[in-house]
């Protein structure tokens, strides 16, 4: 981050340990039999990171890990409870408040499932022009109907015409889906958040789905939060990997270095545990014992000590910094 | 002897003037103490397969012909009281969303003695419970569970009372209808290591229907690859996944993200998408996103042919030579 200022390059998306808490109405009973009234959950529990220009960051984790909220405070559509989200310099805060449309035209998300994320009594070609409106891009209609269809015949939904008068329901997830990254990246954002944008495909569009984001993203010299739980694909399209467990980021580095090597004993287990489509492979999962925990009553140390295989009762005491190992690689474990 | 033979079924949806066919005549075996993964992608087929030979289709709008047997027994045309005896006792089938398939307002003990004692009624409460706490430390649940209710049960955990539920009478074939697909990579891999160890124990015979082709690769013997209602290769998980002869599977194949290895192999996907199944094409089912197909894949469907010890493809071109 220092490194970066120095050189007088802003990135353009800095986050500075910023924290989510929900506080849950009913009351809590934890494992041990306590109860706890208004329990806080920390979803996001302290999370700070940069993005370059045109970079691609991947986030795995398990479910419950806070992926998903991390993704919807990028972008805004939730507020920090604490911390800051720098967008080329400036506080999003600031950004949002002054102008609301030009913040999102900065910040863009796409979603897991396409079905949900249009109206479905729109026509695409209204999905589109409304957009290009609402932000006044083109002249008037045909100049916009103009810039739809060039769009469109990018991504290889041709003939466009035939896409523009049809409903959500009438495309396949795959069209739909191409559709929503299409709409996310025309008016050409700064940073764009995409939440398992391929887990509802099937397996066999996907790869054509993540090469178009791909590339749409590096086209426009965007940068890309890649959420995903599927780790293959997450290290085929990041260039960085941040691996979260319970809200925090637990290791993060480049993705060929996370990925081949890791280093936390959680992003040792989650790769071990990615089966390999060759039959021939060994594979040796690391095992881990117990369920995955809940962000309520968060232990007092190391978050994953409990289930750690190897914990030392100094790591259940004291709560771990994510240290900085050099060369980007950043890793939350005393024993490493 | 083959403890499951499935025996040219189809089976068609009739919906006003649409009639989809679903199932197109397939033939297929699973020999006793075996494992078949079924992969394909969603609309394939394979919920469909299964629900065929379990007799869950609704009546009246679909249409059911060909035969499975069971151990000998036809199932398609089984009256219903046999069949519902035979269901749990010698099949048993694990849903993929166990939050949908438990009672939320029954305990997890209440439900499954409820099941229990449906087909053992002469079973007092006490040994009912005593069995399914021996059933739940099975699949390493604590034996609380019998008390709690299904939301107070992780998706893990859930996953495990469905399999607990499913080996209540040591069934001799457990179907699994993607069944771990919802759960995180730790507690799947978990699961499905229980499994495997589950059926060795007590032999169970396993099919499992699955998009996730690691999946199979590394729990199932035998794999069988359906598209679109039609069977287009089967064979032995290690011939079939390393050298696949179909050009289907060979883009299965192509489109999975590989972790292993350290080149940046591009990924690939099958263009296009699955043809409409009221009115498939004249020719072989997949010639449409085929990019192979040559002229007599538009004309005729190819049959399935063995290359080797049961290793079957349906290709005109399959083994790099025409046949017809």
């Amino acid at each position: 981050m220092s490194e970066e200022k120095s050189k007088g390059k802003v990135p353009v998306l800095e986050v500075i340990d910023i924290k989510r808490h929900y506080t849950q109405r009913k009351k809590h009973l934890t494992a041990d039999g306590r109860v706890l009234k208004h329990a806080k959950i920390h979803s996001v529990d302290g999370v700070s990171f940069t993005l370059n220009a045109g970079e691609v960051l991947g986030v795995i984790g398990e479910s419950g890990c806070g992926k998903s909220t991390l993704g919807r405070l990028l972008v805004r559509l939730e507020a920090p409870t604490s911390g800051s989200i720098l967008i080329a310099g400036h506080s999003a805060e600031d950004l949002i408040r002054k102008d609301r449309l030009n913040f999102r035209r900065t910040t863009q998300m796409i979603f897991q499932n396409p079905f949900d994320t249009f109206d479905p009594r729109f026509s695409i070609e209204k999905i589109f022009i409304d957009t290009l409106k609402l932000h006044k891009i083109g002249e008037n209609n045909s100049e916009r109907r103009k810039i739809v269809i060039e769009k469109l015949e990018s991504v290889g939904l041709i003939p466009a015409e035939s896409f523009l008068d049809r409903f959500p329901h009438e495309l396949s997830g795959g069209q739909l889906q191409r559709i929503s990254i299409l709409r996310s990246m025309m008016l050409e954002p700064s940073v764009v958040v995409a939440d398992e944008p391929v887990s509802m495909l099937d397996v066999s569009i996907r790869a054509d789905i993540i090469n178009m984001l791909y590339n749409t993203a590096k086209e426009h010299n965007t940068s890309l939060v890649f959420i995903s739980h599927d780790i293959s694909t997450t290290r085929y399209i990041s260039d960085r990997i941040a691996v979260m467990y319970l809200g925090r980021i637990v290791e993060m580095g480049a993705a060929d270095e996370v990925a081949t090597n890791p280093q936390h004993p959680y992003t040792k287990a989650l790769i071990s545990n990615c089966a390999s489509i060759d039959p021939r492979s060994k594979h040796n999962p690391v095992k881990l014992p117990g369920e995955p925990p809940t962000p309520v009553d968060m232990p007092a140390g190391c978050a994953f000590a409990p289930r750690c295989p190897m914990a030392a009762p100094e790591c259940c005491k004291t709560g771990q910094e994510l240290r900085d190992f050099g060369a980007g690689r950043f890793i939350r474990c005393m024993k490493v | 002897m083959a403890l499951l033979s499935i025996r040219d079924l189809s089976v068609t949806y009739h919906s006003g003037t649409r009639h989809v066919k679903a199932l197109n005549s397939l033939n297929l075996d699973i020999n006793e103490g075996e494992s078949l993964g079924i992969v394909g992608e969603s609309g394939s087929g394979k919920t469909t397969l299964i629900m065929a030979i379990l007799r869950l289709l609704p009546k009246g709008s679909v249409e059911i012909s060909g035969e499975a047997f069971l151990n000998g027994k036809e199932l398609i045309s089984l009256k219903q009281e046999e069949l519902l005896k035979m269901r749990w006792e010698e099949m048993a089938l694990v849903f993929q969303k166990s939050m949908n398939a438990l009672s939320p307002v029954h305990k997890i003990g209440v439900l499954m003695s409820d099941i229990y004692r449906i087909h053992k009624p002469e079973v007092s409460k006490r040994d009912a419970r005593r069995r399914i706490e021996e059933l739940l430390e099975l699949v390493n649940l604590p034996s609380r569970v019998y008390d709690l209710y299904p939301h107070e049960l992780s998706g893990g955990m859930m996953q495990r009372v469905s399999i607990a539920l499913s080996l209540m009478f040591n069934p001799k074939l457990l179907i699994l209808d993607e069944a771990t697909t919802a759960l995180d990579v730790v507690t799947q891999t978990q699961i499905l290591e229980e499994i495997v160890a589950l059926e060795k124990k007590l032999g169970i015979t396993r099919m499992m229907i699955t998009h996730d082709m690691s999946v199979v690769a590394s729990t199932c013997k035998n794999v069988a690859v359906l598209y679109a209602g039609c069977l287009l290769e089967t064979g032995l998980t290690q011939d079939v996944l390393v050298e696949p002869l179909h050009p289907y599977t060979q883009g299965l194949i192509k489109s999975f993200p590989v972790f292993d290895n350290d080149t940046h192999q591009p990924l690939q996907s099958i263009g296009g998408s699955l043809p409409d199944l009221s009115s498939p094409p004249p020719g072989c089912i997949f010639e449409p996103r085929c990019i192979k197909a040559c002229d007599m894949c538009r004309e005729s469907m190819p049959r399935l042919k063995e290359y080797g010890q049961g290793r079957f493809a349906a290709c005109h071109l399959a083994g790099g030579e025409i046949n017809v």
